[in-house]
């Protein structure tokens, strides 16, 4: 069905993306948006088969780095760091990509066969979620990161609050009026995400370690010995018999949720790894170096990216940002995804379905071959790795809108991560509130300008249970501490 | 004395967040006067300032509330010890930064990124890093052709 030249072009652009995605600023949309041109002279199909190959490649990649250096490679990323460059530090670099790499695979086509299964029903689920649903989705992500990225639920509420504030700064998204920016006329343009994440997480962990730890150590003194091909075996077989459950789950978690248009991999991991740790027997284990926390944040990331081509195919609608530029991709071509793309142009359903398969089974392969090479990177000395990560955040700054204001707010940000760092707030909860401020406030105004009422943010069904999640979340893990507590202070004072 | 920054910190917030909400009531715009009083768009960086000077509040009541004043403010007399204690990383800190701040706005834009790159990470990497001199121009090199390769030729990326 698809032609060798196609499924070179897969493996070119699995390849490429994991490449782009390991690199602390490089994101998969960027990847995506520059290779739209190179298309240009391609097939329908070759162009199909090198964009989702990026992209699936960039999400999955975006783990390389997050467990390698504690610098997620992309937002989606954010969650793997928190279990992932713990496991690289106690010696097990080799073991946690290889299982990140199988699980990303295995999430991403669990969730092909829900896409393939489920899509127009699924679609027309999302459909129900309006303005106020988004709204609440949003303070959801901000809430989850917050609860799960510290002990200190309220630095990571402070954290996720100051992440929606920034992106108050500039152009409102529904009126376009110009706040806050003091004169200064870049900021005209709302803050980008990437001077954000390169430099909260590139830029401080570089500074962090070059200041604190002693220049000729390294991430992990020591790694396993073992080599790959039983390491990858004991991934699988611990796969199958110890995290399947975990890894169906968050496999479906991400599936459902990137196919929510303009939601993505983003909340996915996060929701996820919230899950995973609220039903994990070892739930202290979880932000120490937990496979399970690895595995659900890195299957549902990967499983959304499936997600995503759901409202994509159905509806026309993008479901994040890359799949909004695929979409462009897929209209140059000649494809009109949409209501009656199943009808008109049902050939190309199998086609994606395919590229899907195989870019997914293409990341297994090349995630693996390339796994010794980049795991070396936790073996040389930090005062040499941090400053070619500083290299890595100026141009990944840079890239994204080539301005040199967007290197001085990455300073900027990595000072900030600095110092965040010093007082013990998480610095996840503030990107993904760079990522969701603009989705929380445009729906927030466009609800209100909508009804010119509070009312439905709590009356509406789905409105309702969000909100009971959200403080479900938020209440119930200060409950749990002040349980702990009183149980400890019972069990010294009994002695 | 880290309690003591802890709070310090905190209270640092809680004027940030003030102002800014001080100052996104006086961008005005709350409320606009169309046919009815609608939205406008000043209200969600008034409600997220407020709820932020809110919660910075309460870190600063927690932080008393479990700590007390007293211990929280004998911190502050160990300053002198915590400088001499820190004087190690304060100057390792103004090293990285200054090299950085150097590299960004005067390497770079006299030089040029690939020239400005090698010149940067020779010397950092060579101090921070504790290897030879020749090693760190033969990995600054490389670092640069592979940034150059990857990026300017393949990705066809405009660098700084």
């Amino acid at each position: 069905m698809l032609s060798l030249t196609t499924i070179l072009w897969t493996a070119a652009g699995v390849l490429l993306g994991i490449l782009v995605g390991a690199m602390p600023g490089l994101t998969a949309t960027m990847a995506v948006a520059l290779l739209l041109s190179v298309t240009y002279g391609m097939s329908t199909v070759e162009a199909l088969a090198v964009l989702i190959g990026v992209y699936l490649g960039g999400i999955y990649g975006g783990s390389r780095s997050a467990i390698l250096m504690n610098v997620p490679g992309t937002p989606s990323s954010a969650a793997t760091i928190l279990d992932g460059f713990p496991l690289a530090q106690k010696g097990e670099p080799n073991r946690a990509s290889l299982m990140a790499t199988v699980t990303s695979a295995v999430g991403g086509l669990i969730g092909v066969v829900i896409l393939a299964v489920a899509a127009p029903l699924v679609a027309r689920g999302a459909l129900e979620i309006k303005v106020w649903e988004y709204f609440w989705l949003a303070i959801f992500g901000v809430t989850i990161c917050a609860n799960l990225a510290t002990g200190n639920m309220l630095k990571g509420l402070i954290a996720g609050m100051l992440g929606l504030l920034i992106t108050t700064v500039g152009t409102d998204p529904v009126y376009g009026f110009v706040r806050l920016t003091f004169g200064i006329r870049p900021l005209v343009g709302t803050i980008s995400i990437v001077p954000a994440m390169v430099g909260l997480f590139g830029l401080a962990q570089a500074l962090d370690s070059l200041v604190y730890r002693k220049g000729t150590t390294s991430i992990a003194t020591e790694v396993e010995k073992e080599p790959l091909w039983l390491l990858f075996y004991e991934s699988l077989k611990s796969l199958i018999r110890t995290y399947w459950v975990v890894t169906v789950r968050s496999a479906v978690i991400g599936t459902f949720i990137g196919a929510v248009p303009g939601v993505g991999p983003d909340i996915a991991s996060w929701v996820a790894y919230d899950t995973a740790k609220r039903r994990s027997k070892k739930s202290y284990e979880f932000g120490k170096g937990s496979y399970e926390g690895l595995l659900a944040s890195e299957t549902a990331n990967n499983a959304a990216t499936s997600g995503v081509f759901i409202p994509l195919l159905t509806l026309g609608i993008p479901g994040c940002a890359v799949s909004a530029v695929i979409l462009g991709g897929m209209r140059l071509h000649g494809l009109r995804p949409g209501p009656v793309f199943f009808i008109d142009q049902p050939q190309y359903i199998s086609i994606i379905l395919a590229i899907l398969i195989l870019a997914n089974i293409f990341i297994v392969i090349m995630g693996t071959a390339i796994t010794p090479l980049l795991t070396k990177v936790v073996q040389v000395p930090t005062g040499v790795v941090m400053p070619v990560v500083v290299v890595f955040c100026v141009i990944g700054a840079y890239g994204i809108s080539y301005r040199m204001f967007d290197i001085t707010l990455m300073l900027f940000f990595g000072l900030l991560g600095f110092i965040m760092r010093r007082i013990d707030m998480p610095a996840a909860p503030m990107v993904l509130g760079i990522v969701l401020g603009s989705m929380a406030e445009g729906n927030f105004i466009r609800a209100l300008l909508s009804f010119n009422s509070f009312a439905p943010f709590f009356t509406r069904p789905i409105s309702l249970v969000l909100v009971l999640i959200i403080l479900l979340t938020s209440v119930w893990s200060w409950i749990r501490k002040r349980i702990f507590q009183k149980n400890r202070f019972r069990k010294n004072g009994s002695k | 004395m880290a309690l003591f920054i802890e709070f310090m910190a905190s209270l640092g917030f809680t004027i940030f967040c003030s102002y800014a909400a001080y100052l996104s009531y006086t961008v005005g715009m709350q409320w606009i006067h169309m046919k009815n009083f609608m939205v406008g768009p000043g209200i969600f960086p008034l409600v997220i300032s407020s709820v932020l000077t809110l919660l910075s509040i309460s870190w600063s009541v927690s932080l008393i509330k479990k700590q007390g004043m007293r211990k929280i403010f004998a911190g502050a007399k160990e300053y002198k010890e915590f400088l001499v204690r820190n004087l190690e990383y304060t100057r390792q800190f103004v090293l990285i930064m200054g090299s950085t701040v150097l590299y960004l706005y005067i390497l770079i834009p006299y030089l040029g990124f690939f020239t400005a790159t090698v010149i940067y990470l020779v010397p950092v990497t060579s101090y921070f890093g504790k290897i030879k001199v020749w090693f760190s121009v033969i990995l600054a090199f490389s670092i640069t052709i592979f940034v150059h390769l990857i990026f300017g030729k393949m990705l066809g990326m405009p660098l700084p």
